[in-house]
């Protein structure tokens, strides 16, 4: 018990510590999704089965390059001239890839896009990783206070004398 | 100046009044035990040992009791003259070679109850041969008929790799430590030592740096 009393403090700042410096990493951590819509004009309204047969085709060809996410659809109602495409990239897939990809699927499918009307990007925060980071910093720092602890032979206090050398202290002069 | 005045003049008030409960409970140790010679020692805290058993020394003679100190770290002496100003050159070897009696090796300070023998300066396996050859102990031990307290100031436990020659003398030890930084398993080692010897550890004594 003494030796919590003596070293919990230090333990504890290594713990912190090293808490901070887990958190400084987590800034550098990619996000594990972003997903960008864009929003074309249409030259002309969408046919009523333009958006499923797209959709076909991109799981077919664009959505094989992940088991994990969708990569990429599209989204219309029948008639209207706003057409959404939806993108999801994740480590390890280049967005103007798939991008382009998906604009020669939308034009071989007759589709006249005439402008870009907006586009919104949101970013899925990697929460698993940070959280996992986070946790084995503060592990860490707690593994290196204690072994610090473990190794510090130093006694200064006369709580130290009596309790490691079994000794009274006289005084201090 | 008053002759009182003049004598603190070497003594650090400060000091004596934080020594002075340490001074009254030897001073009570060795009432009860008045065979008890006092060691006071350290593992690495030269200049606070000296500053240590001068103190007390002090403090005990103005309390009217006798003192001896046996300075047995030649490293220490010029700390220790600085305190009593005796002039005397170590010659506690040098006397025992021509004498039977240490008596004739103790100088005066100008503290009229404190005496000092000091040991002279030589290499350790040359003490450790004279420690062998004159058997201080059985000259020491009878200077204790005249003398209230015997004080054994002895070297840095770490530059001395047979401190049993100096454990021996002593009946009692007092170890110095820093208020700051202590190897603790060389201070176990040195405490371990010294029930080895039989000596019975009075306390420590804590030198804030």
């Amino acid at each position: 018990m003494y030796f919590i009393k003596k070293n919990l403090l230090n333990i504890i700042i290594c713990v912190l510590a090293f808490g901070v410096i887990g958190t400084v990493v987590n800034f550098f951590i990619p996000p594990s999704s972003t997903t960008y819509e864009e929003y074309y004009t249409l030259e002309n309204g969408l046919e009523p089965n333009s958006i499923a047969n797209l959709n076909i085709q991109l799981n077919e060809t664009v959505n094989n390059v992940s088991e994990n996410i969708k990569v990429a659809s599209v989204e219309g109602q029948s008639g209207s001239d706003i057409l959404s495409l939806i993108i999801n990239t994740e480590a390890g897939i280049n967005y103007n890839s798939i991008h382009a990809q998906a604009m020669d699927i939308i034009a071989d499918e007759g589709i006249v896009t005439a402008d870009n009307a907006g586009m919104n990007m949101y970013e899925t925060p990697n929460t698993a990783l940070k959280s996992l980071i986070i946790l084995m910093s503060l592990l860490i720092g707690a593994a290196i206070g204690i072994i610090m602890a473990l190794n510090n032979r130093n006694i200064s206090t006369e709580e130290d004398i009596q309790h490691y050398l079994g000794e009274r202290t006289l005084g201090t002069f | 100046m008053s002759e009182s005045e003049e004598r603190l003049i070497d003594f650090d008030e400060d000091i004596i009044n934080k020594l002075y409960d340490t001074a009254i409970a030897i001073r009570n140790e060795n009432h009860d035990n008045p065979n008890n010679k006092t060691l006071f020692s350290s593992v690495d805290q030269r200049m606070a040992t000296v500053d240590a058993a001068m103190h007390i020394a002090y403090i005990l003679t103005e309390l009217k009791d006798k003192v001896l100190v046996v300075n047995l770290d030649s490293s220490s002496t010029g700390s220790i003259e600085e305190y009593i100003h005796s002039k005397s050159k170590p010659n506690l070897f040098s006397t025992l070679r021509i004498s039977m009696f240490l008596s004739e090796a103790i100088n005066q300070t100008k503290y009229e109850k404190l005496d000092i023998i000091h040991v002279e300066e030589m290499p350790e396996t040359e003490l450790m041969d004279k420690f062998g050859q004159y058997n201080v102990l059985s000259k020491l031990s009878p200077l204790k008929n005249y003398y209230d307290h015997i004080f054994i100031i002895g070297p840095e436990f770490q530059e001395l790799e047979n401190y049993g020659a100096i454990l021996e003398l002593a009946d009692t030890a007092v170890t110095l430590v820093s208020a700051k930084k202590n190897d603790r398993y060389e201070l176990n080692h040195y405490l371990q030592k010294i029930n080895l010897f039989n000596v019975k550890s009075f306390g420590i004594l804590r030198k804030a740096d």
